[in-house]
């Protein structure tokens, strides 16, 4: 079968101002979307907390945002993942399980109940999952639970960490009194507080553990299953963020040198304008749907550039191919030619590519892969198009502009 | 030609064989048991298989940060508080001042008294001591100020992430769990482990969230022999653990010291420490008696360690004779005799005295140095040591190189007792089992559907030609497989993602050629010459254009993490397999069709 009989003559040139006035108006508005509402980061760069769950029995979107409202996770965000009403991924800004205001009234809850104990150390990690205590006096461990919940934290477990040491001992061969032994660390540099020999640490449940909790509790969530929890802070996000820029901007250099060494000058830019017209569209249009961004956003972004790319360099060896061989024609017209002779290639290449996506997309519509697969439908697609009207007319822009001297 | 084609179709069908070999293993599981003997044992040394990535089998993957800015601040705090104690206590320059930078901190200042005591050569020549230490400014006035030297401050660094993956993976050893890795990256820690359910979860993370135990025992080498001795009653005869014994000295006497030993079992997967752990379950250890293990190395003739690894039992006495809360500093030097690398380690001024103690009552016996419940080394104490400072020599044959690592080494650990730098989490993701077997069935599934519609969309479409295709596609599929298998990677899903989008991009190559050869039959051309010159044409086309996706895969590796990275490596496998079975076997094939028939080429 033959799509063309013959190689076909569509006039893609004369029509590049067209579509390079439509592409234009995509980028811009793109790239306002970008900027002003700004895509929707996932918890991998903007830090959070995201709990995949599902229920044996059904249970409604709107009982679990109550049973989490109830949890005082109030601003979550649920929706249904899969094809049933019984799984859902709950999204939490929260990434430590003490809010400030908790922590503050927790810490002096606790200062309160263990003062008979010599506290001399207070810690809640930044985290809020844990707590470390030093005191100077043993404290039974079910009495240190009890008081840590009754300052509002969820205990995991609490452990004694370290054993309190032996005081040195005395002239007298008896155990050093606090006195002497606060004496003897002033005459010389010392560190150790023989008075306070005793650390407490308390695991506090993370954020998921107590989604979990608290879900199970609830009436229909006998049979909540966690499929998947995720968090991350605000410092892993950060990195992640600048590693993400920074691979888009490599990929998109080398490929551009690549481009400008196997071909002339002229090819390079059109390459990757391309390439950057098909991303920022991408992520334009992820902002438009509200589609989260993640880090396997980015990796779709950079297989995106690098089949943009392909598509294209097949167009620009024909062009190259065509140029050698017929000088006299107008580099216009080898241009659409060379468009012309690979469009079957371009287009089926394309649609296979996109019969591999699109059944995963319909198969694995459940999985975490689905954005995966959907940021790459739309990057083909897009690819594909602008090989043909943006990446190739450019060639043709900038031959005008600076090749005159070459030809 | 014809011999020609031959052999290049054998080479390929070779080629194919070995693929399929390579991917058995990842397919094959391990039976269970330990007993069970494995059909495939003789394959998995050449091929150890894919192994599934935590998306897939389910686990857990933990980053934790290391303050490391808070191990140079100690560090700098103490080198400040180090040098005006010995301008004190040797030029008589007192009451020098620290004052310490709060931004930068690796930076202070001393305060002098007058300007002439910070100007004198005594002065300066104490400061020049400190080697760790520069000075920074020294203009007039009574303020030098002092910098820690910037590979001291990386040492420092590097050292306190170190510590912390030294620390955390004897813990998640201490648990059994297998296939666990914990790397550092930068100041991070990154922990994998496999296969984990929500209730390990939260155990390993409350492990991880400790404070390391480093405790010096007394090795009770006289009570060995009655306790294992009976304990031996129990032994199963030719079982994983052994009852061994070596002489040592006690009181000038020569004694039978007792041991227990088991190896590392690769098979099971089950560390010696636990088959240990478990035997002595059955025994009853003594009240005032406490048992640690040490791993030991297996040595080759040539004296390198080898990958067996068994442990050992060490018999203690159970009130720790000093703990980590003691030890102030530890350090590598060098003697000055022997040029021997050895770990000086400094106690505390309670320490100093509870140490000479403990030494003096204990000379010619063994002291085990003990991390958690691991021990490090078990020096023979050769007398009483006074002044806070022990000396703790290691092994004397070694070469120098591996003893200035194994002093490194112990230094580290002696450190992560003391916790200089806390660790704090970054990131936690956790993937159920459930969801994990989810995602493989989905891709198998996503796999075939795929694979099918390609295969009959190419035969629909070009035909004969695309019989060719969907032969090299079906090769280059067991092509990817087959190196993923030999090379022992990780499959994660949007690793299987790639492979199924490879199939996709795979036929490109062939649809380049088969679209050149069209162009050529249109010409008038022969259908020989045709493919002939298809190919030809063809080949630099195809070279550009996947060499750019190539570059977009490298540097997908480059910077991603986990399943990301699992995406670039199929990708590029890909590429490269797809590239070759489009090239080379399509062309075998339509060289054998435009033989058979000069006239026609179903394309």
């Amino acid at each position: 079968m033959e799509f063309f009989k013959k190689t076909p003559k569509f006039d893609f040139m004369g029509r590049s101002r067209l579509f390079g006035t439509v592409s234009l108006i995509a980028v811009a508005v793109s790239l306002v979307a970008i900027f002003t509402v700004g895509p929707k980061w996932g918890i991998d760069f903007s830090g959070g907390t995201e709990v995949q769950v599902s229920f044996q029995e059904k249970a409604t979107s709107s009982d679990v945002r109550q049973a989490l409202a109830r949890m005082g996770f109030g601003g979550a965000e649920v929706v249904t993942f899969g094809t049933g009403d019984s799984e859902y991924l709950i999204r939490l800004e929260a990434i430590s399980p003490v809010t400030p205001e908790a922590a503050k009234s927790a810490e002096a809850a606790m200062k309160k109940a263990l003062s008979g104990y010599g506290l001399s150390k207070y810690e809640l990690s930044p985290g809020g999952d844990k707590l470390s205590l030093r005191v100077a006096k043993e404290i039974p461990i079910a009495e240190l639970e009890k008081e840590i919940s009754a300052a509002g934290l969820t205990v995991a477990v609490a452990q004694e960490a370290q054993a309190g040491a032996p005081r040195p001992k005395g002239d007298d061969g008896a155990e050093a009194t606090e006195e002497e032994s606060t004496k003897r660390c002033e005459s010389v540099t010392c560190t150790w507080p023989y008075e306070k020999d005793r650390i407490y640490e308390t695991n506090l449940k993370g954020v998921s553990e107590r989604v979990m909790d608290g879900l199970r509790a609830e009436p229909f969530g006998k049979g909540a299953v966690k499929l998947r929890s995720e968090w991350v802070g605000p410092k892993a996000g950060g990195q992640l963020r600048t590693a993400a820029v920074a691979s888009l901007a490599y990929a998109m250099l080398f490929i551009m040198l690549y481009v400008a060494v196997r071909f002339d000058f002229r090819f390079g830019p059109g390459g990757v304008i391309a390439l950057v017209h098909d991303v920022i569209i991408t992520l334009g249009i992820f902002t438009a749907l509200r589609i989260e961004v993640t880090l396997t956003t980015v990796a779709a972004l950079l297989t995106i550039a690098g089949y943009s790319i392909n598509d294209t360099i097949v167009v620009f060896d024909r062009i190259r191919e065509n140029m050698a061989k017929a000088r006299e024609r107008s580099l216009v017209a080898v241009i659409n030619s060379a468009i012309n002779e690979t469009l079957p290639r371009t287009i089926i290449t394309s649609f296979t590519t996109l019969l591999t996506v699109v059944a995963m997309m319909v198969v694995g519509w459940k999985t975490s892969i689905r954005d995966f697969m959907f940021a790459l439908f739309i990057g083909i697609i897009i690819g594909t198009y602008s090989s043909i009207f943006i990446a190739s007319p450019m060639v043709a822009l900038i031959d005008r502009r600076f090749g005159k001297k070459k030809a | 030609m014809e011999r020609k084609w031959v052999w290049k179709v054998v080479g390929i069908l070779l080629l194919t064989a070995v693929a399929v070999l390579a991917s058995v293993t990842t397919f094959v599981g391990k039976p269970a048991g330990a007993e069970a003997k494995d059909p495939i044992e003789w394959l998995r040394g050449t091929f150890p298989g894919a192994t599934l990535g935590l998306d897939l089998q389910g686990g857990l993957h933990l980053v934790y940060e290391v303050e490391v800015a808070a191990a140079v601040e100690d560090k700098r705090d103490r080198m400040a508080t180090d040098m005006v104690k010995t301008l004190a206590e040797q030029v008589e320059i007192k009451d020098v001042k620290i004052v310490r930078d709060k931004e930068e901190l690796h930076k202070f200042q001393l305060v002098f008294k007058s300007e002439d005591e910070r100007a004198s050569k005594d002065t300066q020549e104490t400061l020049l001591k400190f080697r760790e230490v520069a000075v920074v400014e020294m203009e007039e006035g009574v303020t030098a100020h002092m910098a820690l030297v910037d590979q001291y401050v990386e040492d420092t660094r590097d050292l306190a992430v170190k510590q912390a993956v030294e620390t955390i993976g004897n813990r998640i050893d201490e648990l059994g769990l297998v296939n666990t890795t914990v790397q550092p990256r930068d100041e991070d820690i990154i922990i994998e482990i496999p296969g984990v359910d929500e209730v390990q979860t939260g155990r390993i993370k409350r492990i991880i969230g400790q404070t390391a135990r480093l405790e010096f025992r007394i090795v009770d080498e006289v009570g060995s022999e009655k306790f294992f001795t009976e304990a031996s009653d129990k032994l199963q005869k030719d079982g994983p653990v052994k009852l061994l014994w070596e002489q040592v000295q006690v009181d000038n006497r020569v004694v039978k010291s007792y041991y227990l030993e088991a190896k590392d079992d690769q098979k099971t997967g089950r560390s010696g420490r636990q088959v240990l752990k478990e035997f002595l379950k059955t025994v009853e250890v003594p009240q005032d008696r406490v048992i640690a293990f040490e791993e030991l190395r297996t040595l080759d003739e040539m004296g390198n360690p080898t990958a067996d690894v068994s442990w050992r039992t060490y018999y203690m006495e159970r009130a720790a004779g000093i703990t980590g809360e003691y030890v102030e500093n530890a350090q590598v030097y060098n003697d000055d005799q022997t040029g021997q690398p050895y770990v000086s380690l400094d106690f505390n001024q309670a320490g100093a005295t509870t140490f000479e103690e403990l030494t003096g009552n204990n000379v010619k016996r063994r002291m085990a140095i003990q991390l958690d419940d691991k021990v490090q080394s078990a020096p023979t104490i050769q007398e009483k040591i006074p002044g806070g400072r022990c000396r703790i020599t290691l092994g004397a044959y070694d070469s120098y190189a591996k003893l200035r690592q194994e002093a490194q080494d112990l230094v580290v650990v002696l450190r992560a007792g003391a916790l200089p730098a806390p660790v704090r989490p970054v990131s936690e993701s956790t993937v159920g089992p459930a969801l994990g077997r989810d995602s493989i069935s989905m891709s198998i599934y996503a796999f075939i559907v795929a694979a099918a519609a390609i295969v009959l969309f190419m035969i629909f479409y070009y035909r004969g030609a695309g019989v060719a295709a969907d032969l090299a596609l079906i090769i280059n599929s067991a092509l990817i497989v087959g190196i993923l298998g030999a090379v022992g990677a990780t499959l994660t899903l949007p690793g299987i993602a790639g492979i199924i989008l490879t199939l996709g991009m795979a036929v490109d190559a062939n649809v380049i050629i088969y679209e050149r050869i069209r162009e050529e039959l249109r010409a008038g051309k022969s259908p020989r010459a045709a493919v002939e010159a298809g190919y030809k044409r063809a080949f630099w086309t195809i070279f550009d254009a996947q060499l750019t996706t190539f570059i977009a895969g490298v540097v997908l590796l480059q910077y991603g993490t986990g399943p990301i990275k699992g995406f670039a490596v199929t990708l590029l496998i890909g590429i490269v397999t797809s590239v070759f079975t489009s090239i080379v076997v399509s062309r075998l094939v339509l060289d054998f069709m435009t033989r058979r028939r000069t006239d026609h080429l179903s394309v």
